[in-house]
């Protein structure tokens, strides 16, 4: 049985971040290791400990969240709904994190926040050419005339903006 | 520093992330996003061909819903439009270039209709019908009307195209196949207790094709979707169905919009000077077949906080009614001097609600309406 009720976290670059286990079963990846008692050392990530530390932030926020879920504490909400729309802000503006965080949601399997990290990636595509997607995420094109004719001929019908 | 971003930004790339991160990000988008990823490089083309990747997709699209607009400044500058509900913007739809080529000098085509993949389109010079890269042939008729047609895709390359129509006042069905590319036509029966009571299961069945469309009664055929019986003719009465209003008998108070079994009545009075012709809605219901399929029955009224949102004075307006899963789409475009309004409603059957979709400016100023259309069930091939 675990005894403590916090798990330690160990980032790539060897910080230790110390959280609630209630927090972090956000986590299936973690919960798993909980539920097979294979979290009561540290638990070693491939992952910075900037990036680790917006995961914790995230999945604190969100646990907070859904415990006052069911008091009127318009403050507080008032409160989230800022922390929420300063954390895509920051993500959207910055690829590294964004990306950085995409891997981790994934590999630490938090659907929620790899539904929301999605969901901004996409917000960022949205209404952009493909030449103006290579320029936003640093792309490079590789086709061939004729492979680019290929994919054009393929989708004649569809649509261009 | 400019350069160390770009170097550390290189580090995970947007192509480097896992495909089944890139693949999620892509669902979060509509078609025609997704199909502008796949010209972006070669790793984008691979992810997106991934063939459980397009099935995902096509589920996907399945439930999503496209508005079609399309609209021309004069004969050969034409554009073709398209909104989702699961969108924020129109899109431009390069549909309309492949047309160029079929158009001839001093010819004009008008926009039918849409289902999945396939895009009907008719040619009023050659009265021609043309499905994009697919023309159906000859098939003169006096006048599309919206009611009085289907198009059903059968798979993405293929489709059924159905239209009614009377033909020395016996109504006729036309039917063309792309399989067998061929027109066959049907006269249709009167309905002698065929037609089962209403309800039950009797959407799943039937193609409703509207025949004509009178003040007091309709002539509608209903065609079983996927037997070949006879078409059976409904004749619907309409008693002018007053629902909770007072009495209106001018008929220029109401429009009647019709499609698949259904019926919208947009009710509406002259505002300001009766010369100016300036009118506003100030009601829409929706009516369905009556019990015996003889005469239309009322099912509900547009809520007046959602009609408060949408009533703005208008000249003309013409609409468009489709049904699929138990949801009625419709659409109304009115025209008021120069400037065009496109209203989308949509009503749950089975939940009774109605939802309003407002829709984004389609810059219509200076353009005229060549065709409006539902359509569901784009795919990615």
């Amino acid at each position: 049985m675990a005894t403590t009720s916090t798990v330690k976290l160990r980032s790539g670059d060897n910080e230790v971040f110390e959280v609630e286990k209630q927090v972090m079963i956000q986590s299936g990846t973690i919960r798993n290791m909980i539920e097979d008692d294979a979290a009561d050392g540290e638990i070693p990530l491939q992952i910075s400990s900037r990036n680790l530390a917006k995961v914790v932030e995230w999945c604190k926020c969100m646990q907070h969240r859904d415990r006052n879920n069911n008091n009127d504490n318009k403050e507080e909400e008032e409160e989230e709904e800022e922390w929420e729309k300063k954390f895509d802000e920051e993500v959207s503006e910055d690829k590294d994190l964004h990306f950085g965080l995409l891997l981790a949601a994934n590999y630490l399997e938090i659907p929620a926040l790899l539904h929301r990290l999605c969901q901004l990636a996409a917000d960022i595509v949205k209404g952009k050419t493909p030449e103006e997607i290579r320029r936003t995420f640093n792309i490079k094109k590789d086709f061939t005339p004729e492979e680019e004719e290929a994919v054009m001929d393929e989708h004649g019908w569809a649509f261009h903006d | 520093m400019e350069d160390y971003k770009n170097l550390t930004s290189n580090a995970i790339g947007f192509c480097l992330l896992p495909s089944e991160l890139i693949q999620n990000i892509l669902l979060h988008l509509t078609l025609p996003e997704i199909m502008a990823m796949k010209l972006v490089n070669r790793s984008m083309a691979c992810v997106i061909s991934d063939q459980s990747f397009v099935r995902e997709c096509n589920l996907r699209s399945k439930s999503t819903t496209w508005l079609f607009v399309y609209k021309k400044r004069w004969l050969r500058d034409a554009i073709l439009q398209g909104f989702s509900d699961q969108s924020t913007r129109w899109f431009k739809i390069a549909i309309a270039d492949l047309l160029k080529s079929l158009i001839s000098p001093g010819e004009d085509f008008f926009f039918l209709t849409a289902s999945g993949n396939i895009f009907l389109f008719v040619c009023n010079t050659r009265q021609d019908v043309i499905a994009v890269n697919c023309p159906l042939g000859p098939r003169g008729t006096s006048s599309w009307r919206r009611s009085g047609m289907k198009l059903l895709a059968t798979g993405s390359d293929h489709f059924r195209f159905l239209f009614a129509e009377l033909v020395d006042n016996r109504p006729v069905l036309y039917e063309y196949s792309s399989e067998i590319d061929t027109w066959t036509s049907t006269e249709a029966r009167e309905n002698v207790g065929i037609m089962p009571r209403a309800s039950c299961d009797r959407e799943v069945d039937y193609i409703y094709l509207n025949v004509r469309n009178g003040p007091h009664e309709s002539i509608v055929m209903a065609v079983e979707s996927r037997s070949k019986d006879v078409p059976v003719i409904l004749r619907l009465r309409f008693n002018g169905g007053e629902h909770g209003t007072r009495q209106q008998t001018v008929m220029a108070d109401r429009l009647h919009v019709y499609g698949d079994g259904h019926m919208v009545i947009v009710r509406s009075n002259s505002v300001g000077n009766v010369k100016a012709r300036v009118r506003m809605v100030n009601g829409i219901e929706i009516w369905g077949l009556g019990p015996n399929a003889s005469h239309w029955e009322y099912i509900s009224k547009l809520p007046s906080d959602i009609l408060k949102k949408i009533s703005k004075p208008y000249g003309v307006m013409m609409g468009c009614l489709e049904k699929s899963g138990g949801i009625i789409k419709i659409v109304l475009v009115s025209n008021y001097g120069c400037l065009w309004e496109i209203i989308w409603l949509s009503y749950d059957i089975g939940r009774d609600y109605w939802t309003w979709f407002p829709l984004p400016d389609c810059k219509m100023e200076g353009l005229n309406m060549a065709g409006i259309g539902f359509s569901r069930g784009l795919t990615l091939s």
